[in-house]
């Protein structure tokens, strides 16, 4: 029985360390030296230095010469989840003649705002080039302003409330991040009190279910502040 | 205090303030990250585990 218990908790982990969760943001120190500028429909995205020499070479070769005519032929409102159905692409047309496409694939971490996030792209993803990160914000996210409300959700119930009314620019997270935040912890935590209770002067189960709430607590209370 | 609350509810509520609050303090460190993951696992180890949750897991035998 204790090691089937462990199967949650690792699985969980495993899960988690298997999936892109943002790199590490750091406001661009290059704010205001972007490596192209596109314009469309009222969109206006900086593209930045690129974190990894494959991007530098694929955004090398589309910003070598101007003007780079680009349009955005999807861009959905759910683009800043985490998850990879959720993403939009961004397709282009470089000076050589060359398309390029860029597909968001999620909202890196927490700490970005809706109006000025930072995203995680991938260059041409069907060909493979998954992993690439290149970082980009944008001005006008979306022309309805609406759209930059996080996506509610009914099964957060009154949690709902003082998210979204600060949901409008404010708030910090979507609710998939949210959900992310509070499932990881839940995991990491649930895996240290399957290794704890095999210490406890309980039943395993008994202490794994005490335990497991309070780190429920805990993942509901520090995700819940950090979106905020 | 009840020991349930004490123990159960209590410090989770606090470590998850706290932690947040620091999260926010040291936003843009390099490794912020993970200094907090190793606060919570550090904390959760070392304090809540032994000092708050197993005497009360004892209480909870002896009660059941």
């Amino acid at each position: 029985m204790r090691k089937l218990v462990w199967i949650v908790p690792l699985f969980s982990l495993f899960v988690f360390s298997c999936t892109d969760r943002g790199s590490p943001i750091v406001e661009p120190e290059d704010q205001d030296n972007p490596d192209i500028v596109v314009e469309e429909e009222g969109i206006t995205a900086r593209f930045y230095d690129a974190e990894n020499d494959f991007t530098k070479k694929a955004l090398t070769s589309i910003t070598d010469e101007n003007p780079v005519r680009s349009s955005i032929e999807q861009f959905e409102d759910e683009g800043y989840g985490f998850e990879s159905e959720n993403s939009f692409v961004v397709r282009g047309v470089g000076p050589d003649g060359s398309e390029f496409e860029l597909t968001v694939l999620a909202m890196s971490n927490t700490r970005d705002r809706f109006r000025d996030a930072v995203y995680l792209f991938c260059i041409n993803c069907s060909e493979g080039f998954f992993t690439v990160p290149l970082r980009v914000s944008f001005d006008k996210v979306n022309p309805n302003p609406d759209s930059y409300q996080i996506d509610e959700s009914v099964w957060l119930g009154w949690i709902g409330t003082p998210l979204q009314s600060v949901g409008a620019g404010a708030a910090r997270m979507s609710w998939s991040q949210w959900a992310r935040c509070v499932s990881e912890r839940i995991a990491a935590g649930a895996a240290a009190c399957a290794w704890i209770c095999r210490y406890s002067p309980a039943t395993y189960l008994q202490c794994l279910a005490i335990c497991s709430a309070g780190q429920v607590i805990y993942a509901l209370v520090y995700c819940t502040i950090q979106a905020l | 205090m009840k020991p349930f609350l004490k123990s159960v509810v209590l410090f989770p509520v606090c470590l998850g303030l706290f932690l947040a609050v620091l999260r926010r303090l040291i936003e843009g460190w390099d490794h912020a990250d993970a200094v907090i993951w190793a606060l919570f696992l550090g904390l959760s180890v070392g304090v809540w585990f032994p000092f708050l949750l197993m005497p009360y897991l004892r209480r909870f035998a002896n009660r059941t």
